[in-house]
């Protein structure tokens, strides 16, 4: 896939992961994984991206006698999961033009 | 590798830059380790599952941005004295433009790399097109039952077009292997300014 668009996904697949309860790293690793490839050293600038644009709040609790950072979607954060939903039907339309003009080309040629 | 040797190897790579970016660098992929661990992994699966410390190092130089590492290692140094001060001032006639011309000769070098590679496909894009040429001109020769011309064209044809596919391969391999050692430059580099040993 395209790096950019990739790049633009995966920060919406960990504010999705993020969505209905807040979650931590490894947690959102094993979450996203199976859709896209995502690992520890590409999660950690998307975590501090997302932070610094106050797309998400960084906790740190207790869990099991350690510290566990975890992380909470703000609003602004739902925001641009809507937005990338309304783009993306934006983006489907476009598809589906394409798609139905080289249809037509396939049946011209034939 | 134990979960203690991990993390004093990555903080070990990290030298040089800020503490506190260091630190928060080796408290995520301590979390990290101690997660898979608590999921049953033994302590040297879960090591091994996170990763090589030398490769996660150069995977958070690559993403720190090269003015977030001047400017750290800038603010770092604030405590020079006066004299260093004014040492760096009266002597900047002669390091400023070393420095411009050590960048711009690093520019210039790889915009050479970069025209000899678009040299290399055109040859490669223009022997393919001879190939094609000669093909028809060797179809034109025969139908005029000119046997040993077109013959001659069609071998011409297949020296041509082959000559140029390998070419063609071969900027490919080298398009790929300049950007891979661009990539490494910039790492390189990076590491000189916070103070590392280039690997």
């Amino acid at each position: 896939m395209d790096i950019q668009l990739k790049r633009g996904m995966l920060d919406v697949c960990v504010l999705a992961a993020i969505k209905n309860e807040d979650s931590y790293g490894y947690k959102i690793i094993k979450d996203v994984k199976p859709y896209i490839d995502i690992s520890e050293s590409t999660l950690y600038p998307i975590l501090r991206r997302l932070e610094a644009s106050e797309l998400l709040t960084v906790r740190t609790a207790e869990h099991n006698g350690r510290l566990r950072k975890y992380y909470r979607i703000t609003d602004a954060g739902r925001e641009r999961i809507e937005a990338f939903k309304s783009e993306w039907a934006e983006l489907l339309s476009i598809y589906r033009y394409i798609a139905e003009e080289c249809k037509e080309d396939g049946n011209d040629e034939a | 590798m134990t979960r203690l040797e991990f993390i004093y190897a990555l903080r070990e790579e990290l030298k040089g830059m800020p503490l506190e970016d260091v630190e928060r660098h080796v408290d995520y992929y301590s979390e990290m380790i101690d997660d898979r661990m608590e999921e049953g992994m033994t302590e040297e699966e879960a090591v091994a599952d996170v990763g090589d410390p030398r490769n996660i190092a150069a995977q958070i130089l690559s993403d720190t941005p090269i003015k977030k590492i001047v400017k750290d290692k800038i603010s770092k140094k604030r405590e020079l004295s006066a004299a260093e001060m004014l040492l760096i001032i009266f002597t900047s006639p002669i390091w400023v433009p070393l420095l411009i011309s050590l960048f711009s000769t690093l520019i210039s070098i790889i915009v050479s790399i970069f025209s000899v590679i678009i040299v290399l496909y055109a040859v490669a894009v223009g022997l393919m097109g001879a190939g094609v040429g000669l093909a028809i001109g060797a179809v034109v020769q025969y139908c005029t039952a000119k046997i040993a011309l077109g013959t001659l064209m069609l071998g011409g044809a297949f020296i041509c077009a082959s000559i140029g596919i390998l070419l063609f391969m071969a900027c490919n391999a080298l398009s790929k292997l300049v950007v891979l050692g661009i990539k490494k430059l910039v790492l390189a580099i990076k590491r000189l300014i916070i103070g590392r040993r280039p690997a």
